[in-house]
């Protein structure tokens, strides 16, 4: 995955400290290591930029989106299969833990910044995704699951935008998200529950999702930031290539 | 002062509390909110808030301001919970399925992360910074414990210094959070809040060592689950680990489950009679009291009538589920 942001420093900065905070010897051994989305990164650093904050502060923010975003992502892994031998129950058991862990991380790295307004504005998106997940597990066709798919997936990214005064963009970014997901950087897990699974039909819904960002884009006008746009195209080569 | 004398006398506050617990447990999505009431409606004692409330009597009781860390301490317990089901692949909690058994793993699993976010957005609307710290600081710390127990797991060569290590950030932490809690929101002068972070420390190390009492002494219809769990599943607690080193023949048995515990099985009746044998259940009662004694004295900087800290110290040093 590649992903580009003005400022390389700053994002350098936000991906070596997830790398520094994620990493966990004795759970490696049974879960792999988590890996940052640098599309979200970039988004959350480029909203953020909306707010008076300084560059600590910044990844700091960013940080505690993206902590909290893995371990929710984590937890999407423990299935409903029943585990038979103890390797495989020590993995299970981990992959709860690892998500708690991460959860408490971004709680503490929230509640250090001395900056505590972003704890409500996550804590809400949070049970927003959750909403938007059980909505999703519980959906009988792709076509109901789509939009609660974009919001477990854009969320975060969204409230941010929203506290930092750069509503407008929201549309935009949900279209984003769904479009990684149609170039396939991300896993769809969350796709598992949702019955019938018509692939090609999946595709098609997920390939639209760059002309709604066209769209959606327009409609917030010069307001876009140009590592949006980048984003777009780069992720629509990716689907092109992807679809053959 | 009776435990039943403190619960009375708390009683409006208690169900202010248990309203504000149903109305940010609820949800717009049914199963969602039916799960959340599913694992409210289980029950429990509801000490964490109870000493928030006790604690909060060393400084300005408010009731509004006290719902703010009273709610979100038993929102983040329900929520691991939830999650700790998934971790023993237990059906029944306090004999009644659990969400895990009743729905599935991904819906326990995003019940307990709801919850968790219920809890951090009311604490924030309380306002106060110290509020996060400690709460936040008492998550990672009990995630980090329960790591830890799942390393240890299935680990016959365990020291007291382990287990005690284990059952603080398992348990104790949140205990004590609880206290410090209640009395950082109140304003409580700083020795006080210190003294009541201590109390609820040796409150919650006397806590789980009963707990871990009752697994060995309690039937599958008192404790809600199988009695000797802990050890099947690979736990070792102070009553085992006592018992292991004075019974050799107990200490092979053992050890020949946890190195092999796919293939071989435990005769959990036999393990459990030979641990009764050896004295150790008296042994971990007396370790308890030793914490429950530990509590009672830490309470010495406090003005006024401490008898209900007191109390419920030695009624959580004595329980018998």
């Amino acid at each position: 995955m590649t992903a580009i942001y003005d400022n390389v420093h700053t994002l350098h900065r936000l991906t070596s400290e997830f790398r520094h905070r994620v990493t966990h010897p004795y759970v490696q051994r049974f879960i792999p290591e988590p890996v940052l989305n640098p599309l979200q990164a970039g988004v959350l650093l480029n909203v953020l930029e909306g707010k008076q904050l300084n560059e600590d502060q910044r990844v700091s923010t960013a940080l505690a989106a993206l902590l909290v975003q893995t371990a929710m992502d984590i937890h999407d892994e423990i299935g409903n299969i029943e585990v038979t031998n103890e390797a495989d129950r020590k993995q299970r058991q981990l992959t709860v833990l690892a998500g708690d862990y991460l959860s408490s991380l971004y709680y503490t790295i929230l509640a250090e910044s001395g900056d505590p307004d972003f704890i409500s504005v996550f804590s809400a998106s949070v049970q927003e995704i959750n909403e938007a997940k059980m909505r999703m597990k519980y959906s009988t066709s792709m076509r109901e699951a789509f939009p609660h798919y974009i919001t477990a997936r854009s969320s975060l990214a969204v409230h941010t935008a929203a506290s930092c005064g750069q509503s407008s963009l929201a549309p935009a970014i949900r279209q984003l998200f769904l479009l990684q997901a149609a170039a396939g950087e991300v896993t769809d897990v969350l796709f598992e529950d949702v019955q019938p699974l018509v692939a090609a039909q999946r595709e098609n819904m997920l390939s639209a999702a760059y002309f709604r960002f066209k769209s959606e884009a327009a409609e917030a006008g010069e307001s876009v930031p140009g590592f949006l746009m980048y984003e777009a195209e780069r992720l629509r080569t990716l689907v092109e290539h992807r679809s053959g | 002062m009776k435990l039943t004398d403190i619960y009375r006398q708390y009683r409006r506050d208690i169900a202010f509390l248990e309203k504000e617990i149903e109305k940010n447990t609820s949800s717009e999505h049914p199963v969602l909110q039916q799960a959340s009431s599913h694992i409210r409606k289980a029950g429990g004692k509801r000490i964490r808030p109870v000493f928030v409330l006790l604690s909060a009597g060393y400084g300005e009781y408010d009731l509004d301001r006290l719902k703010n860390v009273a709610v979100p301490l038993e929102l983040i317990h329900m929520a691991s919970l939830v999650h700790d089901d998934v971790i023993d692949d237990a059906d029944k909690r306090r004999g009644k399925m659990t969400i895990k058994a009743k729905w599935d793993n991904r819906t326990a699993m995003y019940a307990g992360d709801y919850m968790f976010a219920k809890a951090t957005e009311m604490a924030a609307a309380g306002g106060q910074s110290e509020v996060h710290l400690i709460l936040s600081r008492t998550m990672r710390e009990m995630c980090l414990g329960e790591i830890e127990q799942l390393r240890d797991q299935f680990v016959i060569h365990q020291q007291l210094r382990d287990y005690l290590r284990r059952i603080k950030r398992k348990t104790a932490l949140l205990i004590s959070a609880s206290c410090e809690l209640g009395a950082v929101v109140s304003g409580a002068e700083p020795q006080y809040i210190r003294a009541l972070r201590q109390y609820g420390y040796y409150v919650g190390m006397a806590f789980q060592i009963t707990d871990d009492i009752l697994d060995f002494v309690g039937t599958e219809k008192e404790l809600g689950k199988p009695a000797g769990s802990d050890l099947v599943q690979g736990n070792v607690t102070y009553p085992a680990l006592y018992a292991m080193q004075r019974d050799e023949e107990l200490r092979k048995m053992v050890t020949g489950y946890m190195m092999n515990p796919d293939n071989e099985d435990l005769d959990i009746e036999e393990v459990i009679s030979r641990i009764r044998s050896t004295g150790a259940v008296e042994a971990s009662k007396e370790l308890a009291d030793l914490y429950v004694q530990k509590a009672q004295d830490a309470l010495h900087p406090l003005p006024g009538d401490t008898a209900p800290l007191k109390e419920i110290a030695a009624y959580i040093g004595s329980r018998k589920f």
